[in-house]
């Protein structure tokens, strides 16, 4: 009973609270109320002693091992509460004056009460990171409890904050622990608790007030001098208190520029404009984003009688002030930014699943050639064809025509169907017009300036599927999504790829290499499906356009051999008439693309083929031994080295081959599955086998050309030289011990293969046919699938933009942020957009954070000047910084000063006191906070000595 | 086939004559036919195992050693879980183009591939040494094990080392039934299992 007697005589000791309260604290010892009571304080105990408050020395300064603990919660009279145990890292206290410690020592004959020094500490002045009672009070660790249910609101009363007090209090003293300990009392966010701690022979109570307003008498430091004194017990007024002050200005509506637009962007121009240069893909927030600038002017401590600031006058100049600290706060929700708008518009398109036929309408691949047969393949005047409605049409079609000698496109056929733009939500919003797809496709299929082959490499997303860097469907996604959201929506989109299809057309029939593409032999499996097509078609217009260029040595080759090879020629030809019923007439579409030779021998060719294998099979000895001996050696690339023919003194030719096709991720995931399915048995390998036989008998056919009379065992050692073994034992050398069966498919396809050199050989890769493919892959695509591919690129493409805008505005803070960033998205990153699409949201946000970070970072710039950017960037990072510099206090100076129209920092709106002094025995603190609508005393005193 | 735990996909690849199919072959069907002819481009066999009380089905990849294949069978490398690199110990050459299959294996191959370095025929004269083989595989970070297919010798080991291996590595294997690209907490999931593994 000891401590609660204390407590309640603690009570009759303050001032400020009415009979009510007091009554309460007596009512406690009703025992109507008592076993609730009791049993609450016995939950209290308990919890101190789990935590080990008890152990804890409070005025020891090294780490000790009571951590953060779990709060408890408690219940009485049918309401839930949570107790807690703050702590901070320990630190020794720094009190003002090391001579106000050393009194405090001496009046309990040796080290003061840990929470008596503390009383007296600055370590947590003002701190905005601090809990509001270590802030105001000094004190570093203590119990503190607050409403656990927060249905009925937090508001705790004072009599039940008080009884609740006592039971703390009460555990407390049982437990032997001298932490202080404090309850809330009324709502959360007045701040404001009611506290206790106790030891042998002393005790300080925390209290404290809150107004509506600041009694006048109160109102400058004077005022609350006198309040402070009059806390401290009548026999100390000699006694000299330590005042600490910090005054706080505010800018709200923060009028961040972010409309501005960005050199370059697309933002604000008139449409036919807004292509005309390379885009640059605009960046910013499309919102405020830092609700205030704080401004804290303070000075550390000084003694009271150093500065005057009463009524009538004030020697406390905010701009001497010692201390200035810049801080921002910022809007709890985070505008949107531009090119966060951008991706989530392009995400949108990721979800259309309708195909571009139906987005264009049936029109925009018919064909209109015959209509305006003048025209035949200039596309320009059929793309710049006039709209209706369009006062611009005519200047078009002059530019057009100036742009066609350099660019062409089969678009015999476009009907634009442009119409109103995206009006949710849209940039500017109007419609694509055709000079505006002339200049975007100029920009992606003629200028490539920035384009090099070393980008090609996987780059950013290296876990998913996209295309090289600053490639063509790097443009194709960077313009795609600016027409998106800033020409007219989901049908420029639309009509932009159709165009880019026709352009890819184009590029295949004119045999025109397509441009921004890595020259590599085969797609890079890596890279998206879309790439893979693209290079394929680069690779069939390479390849078609080589063999038309080597045609004409071709013929001038086979004309010379014709005449050398004579009369067995000759007889071929005698047979030309009757290959009617051959089976092998299933090539015979007329298509050159098939075969090597030229189109007028085509003919000939094949007669000769069929010719050849009816012989052969009429009678297969003789045939072989005349072919051999008659032919000359054909289709040779290069004499081997060392090697030559087994059965006669000629070296051994290295004939020219065929490569085998590229072959793009989805042809080989069928041809897998295909495999797959047939199952693993003999047979089916066997059958596998001869599918993938045709490159090797393609080899065979033109090794058999280039070396009459070869055999196997010369092909072998050309082509499997592993397979050509010495004998230990004989030292004779053959075929493998594998190679020798003459049942293997080796020796079946040698036997079968004719001498054929590569140029009259079928091609095992039909270059028309596989751009054909690839072509109608594009033309048939739908938008979601299109954009999904897309969509890492342009991800990509943020990012560079991103990176750039970090570098311009020279802020490597938000670098930091980008790269972490990067570092977090890339290793989230599957190769499916399908399955991933959600972290696809996960990376727009955080690119979105980025772009925000840096779109507030350069606003503070333009505010605070050029010269600020250290602050700045110290501001956004920490939340706060020193100001010391007079240059950075005269930048800030400005901006206070001119957000109040005036020349001199405005009226301060808030400004907070702490007074400290010790007297009789005792430390004693008081907080005071003076706003225009509200005064906020909180305090610590001394209890005189009891003993 | 409602059993089965995990897919695999291995591949196995080095020169030729080396005993690539040999090795599948004793590895699927416990034969071994010294006439076998040479492979041409790509062909597979399937093979249950259990492994720590799993059903795991091995599809194994066997690919043709010519180099004038190499364009052909390069395409069916993705999505392989793990690559066999098999030299012939009686054939000192075969061991020296392990590196230029290792680097064709990186290009090809998913990044956190497992990687098993095979020395076969070890029943016959070497031109290779065990110490040799060891130290190469330690260089490259690849599991190493010496075997010979016509003696069966470590054969079996060598598939169910490699299996456990693929596995044991998270980011590499994710089981058919856990849903690639769910999983958000594993980094590449999904990764490998968007290919077709032939099963």
């Amino acid at each position: 009973m000891t401590s609660l007697r204390r407590a309640s005589e603690e009570d009759r000791d303050h001032e400020g609270h009415d009979e009510t309260d007091m009554h309460n604290v007596f009512e406690i010892v009703d025992f109507s109320t008592a076993t609730d009571w009791e049993k609450v304080t016995a939950e209290f105990e308990r919890a101190f002693r789990a935590w080990k408050l008890h152990t804890l020395d409070s005025k020891a300064v090294k780490p000790h091992n009571v951590r953060a603990t779990e709060p408890i919660e408690a219940k009485l009279a049918g309401r839930k509460y949570r107790v807690s145990f703050k702590t901070t890292a320990r630190a020794a206290p720094r009190p003002v004056s090391s001579e106000m410690l050393r009194r405090l020592d001496a009046s309990f004959h040796g080290e003061a009460p840990g929470v008596m020094r503390w009383a007296l500490a600055t370590n947590f002045d003002f701190d905005p990171d601090a809990h509001v009672i270590q802030a105001r009070l000094g004190i570093p660790e203590f119990v503190v409890l607050e409403p656990a249910e927060t249905t009925y609101g937090d508001k705790i009363s004072v009599s039940e904050s008080k009884m609740l007090l006592s039971a703390l209090v009460t555990a407390a003293a049982n437990v032997g622990m001298d932490i202080p300990v404090f309850t809330q009392v009324f709502e959360a966010r007045s701040k404001q608790f009611f506290g206790h701690c106790a030891g042998l022979g002393w005790s300080i109570t925390y209290d404290g007030v809150q107004l509506p307003v600041v009694p006048k008498a109160n109102a400058h430091i004077q005022g609350l001098l006198t309040l402070f004194h009059s806390k401290l017990t009548h026999l100390t007024s000699h006694v000299k208190a330590y005042v600490s002050v910090k005054f706080t200005y505010s800018v709200r509506n923060w009028m961040l520029d972010w409309a501005r637009s960005s050199p370059g962007s697309i933002e604000g121009k008139p449409a036919e404009q807004r292509y005309h240069a390379p885009v640059r893909l605009p960046v910013g927030a499309l919102g405020e984003s830092l609700d205030c600038l704080y401004l804290a002017c303070a000075w550390p401590h000084f003694r009271e009688d150093v500065l005057l600031d009463d009524s009538l006058h004030s020697e406390l100049t905010p701009t001497t002030a010692p201390s200035w600290w810049l801080s921002v706060e910022r809007r709890k929700k985070r505008p949107r930014c531009k090119l966060e708008r951008m991706l989530r518009n392009f995400m949108e398109l990721c979800h259309t699943t309708a195909t571009f036929k139906e987005l264009l309408g049936s029109s925009a691949y018919v064909d209109e050639d015959e209509d305006t047969p003048d025209l035949g393949r200039n596309a320009l005047r059929a793309l710049t064809k006039p709209q209706p409605g369009s006062g611009i049409a005519d200047d078009v079609v002059k530019a057009g025509r100036t742009l066609g000698a350099r660019f062409g496109t089969v678009v015999g056929q476009t009907v634009r169907h442009v119409r109103t733009a995206r009006t949710s939500d849209s940039g500017d919003g109007s419609a694509l017009e055709s000079k505006e797809i002339d200049d975007i496709l100029g920009h992606m299929f003629i200028h490539q300036d920035d384009w090099s082959e070393k980008h090609a490499a996987a780059w950013l997303m290296d876990r998913c599927k996209t295309a090289p860097k600053q490639g063509l469907l790097h443009r194709l996604a960077t313009y795609m999504a600016c027409v998106d959201t800033y020409s007219g929506g989901l049908e420029s989109v639309a009509t932009l790829w159709s165009e880019f299809v026709m352009e890819i057309r184009w590029h295949w029939e004119n045999l025109k290499p397509l441009p921004r593409m890595p020259n590599r032999a085969a797609p890079d499996m890596t890279s998206c499906l879309l790439q893979q097509k693209l290079e394929l078609i680069n690779t069939c217009i390479k390849r078609k356009k080589d063999r038309q260029a080597s045609r004409s040595s071709e013929t001038t080759d086979q004309g010379a051999s014709k005449r050398e090879g004579g009369g067995g020629r000759d007889d071929h030809h005698n047979h030309n008439h009757d290959d009617d019923d051959d089976d092998d007439d299933d090539d015979d579409d007329g298509d050159d693309d098939e075969f090597f030779v030229c189109p007028e021998d085509e003919e000939g060719v094949k007669k000769r083929l069929q010719d050849l294998k009816r012989r052969a099979a009429e009678n297969p000895e003789q045939f072989a031994a005349r072919e051999e001996t008659m032919a000359k050696p054909l289709g040779v690339k290069e004499v081997h080295p060392t090697l030559v023919l087994l059965d006669s003194d000629a070296p051994l030719n290295i004939p020219r081959t065929q490569e085998p096709g590229p072959l793009t991720e989805d042809m080989v995931t069928r041809q897998l599955a295909q495999m797959a399915e047939m199952g693993d048995s003999e047979q089916a390998a066997a059958l596998r086998a001869q599918m993938q036989s045709t490159s090797l008998r393609s080899d065979m056919e033109a090794f058999k050309a280039a070396n009459p009379g070869c055999k196997l065992g010369d092909f072998i050692r050309w082509h499997s030289p592993k397979d050509w073994v010495k004998d230990e034992e004989t030292g004779e050398t053959g075929l493998s011990e594998r190679m020798r069966d003459p049942k293997n498919l080796w020796h079946a396809l040698w036997r079968d293969a004719l001498p054929v050199p590569v140029s009259q050989q079928r091609l095992l890769f039909d270059v028309t046919a596989e751009a054909e493919g690839a072509l109608t892959y594009l033309e048939n695509i739908t938008m979601q699938d299109l954009a999904r591919q897309l969509f890492p690129s342009l991800l990509e493409e943020v990012y560079a933009r991103l990176q750039d805008e970090v570098k311009e505005e020279a802020s490597p803070a938000s670098l930091a942020v980008l790269h972490a960033s990067l570092k977090h998205l890339s290793s989230r990153l599957g190769h499916n957009l399908d399955e991933d699409i959600d972290r696809y949201e996960d990376i727009i946000a955080r690119f979105a954070e980025v772009e925000h970070e840096l779109s507030v970072f350069s606003s503070l710039v333009r505010q605070l000047g050029p010269n600020q950017i250290p602050l700045c960037e110290q501001l956004l990072n920490d939340g706060r910084c020193l100001v010391l510099e007079e240059s950075h206090r005269d930048a800030v100076l400005r901006v206070f000063a001119s957000f109040a129209n005036e020349n001199d920092l405005p009226r301060p709106e808030r400004r907070e006191f702490i007074f400290r002094a010790i007297a009789d025995q005792g430390a004693y603190r008081m907080y005071a906070s003076l706003q225009d609508h509200s005064f906020d005393i909180a305090g610590a005193f001394t209890a005189p000595q009891l003993v | 086939m409602g059993d089965v735990d995990a897919e695999l996909k291995i591949l196995i690849i080095g020169d030729s004559n080396c005993g690539k199919s040999c090795l599948l072959m004793r590895f699927t069907d416990d034969t071994f036919d010294e006439h076998m002819g040479p492979t041409i481009g790509v062909d597979f066999k399937n093979k249950m195992l259990t492994l720590n009380g799993q059903q795991v089905k091995l599809t194994v990849w066997d690919t043709a050693g010519q180099d004038r294949f190499k364009t052909l069978t390069a395409s069916y490398y993705r999505g392989a879980h793990g690559v066999i690199l098999v030299y012939d110990v009686t054939r000192r050459a075969t061991f020296e183009h392990i590196i230029p299959w290792l680097n064709e294996a990186n290009v090809y191959c998913d990044d956190n591939v497992v990687k098993m370095l095979v020395a076969n025929k070890i029943d016959e004269p070497r031109q290779v040494s065990t110490d040799e083989g060891r130290a190469l595989a330690r260089e490259k970070n690849m599991l190493f094990i010496e075997c010979s297919a016509k003696t069966k010798v470590g054969v079996q080991q060598a598939f169910e080392e490699l299996a456990q291996q693929v596995l044991d590595t998270p980011e590499l294997y994710q089981s058919p039934s856990s849903g690639a690209g769910v999983d958000v907490s594993s980094s590449s999931s999904g990764q490998l299992n968007g290919d077709v593994c032939g099963c």
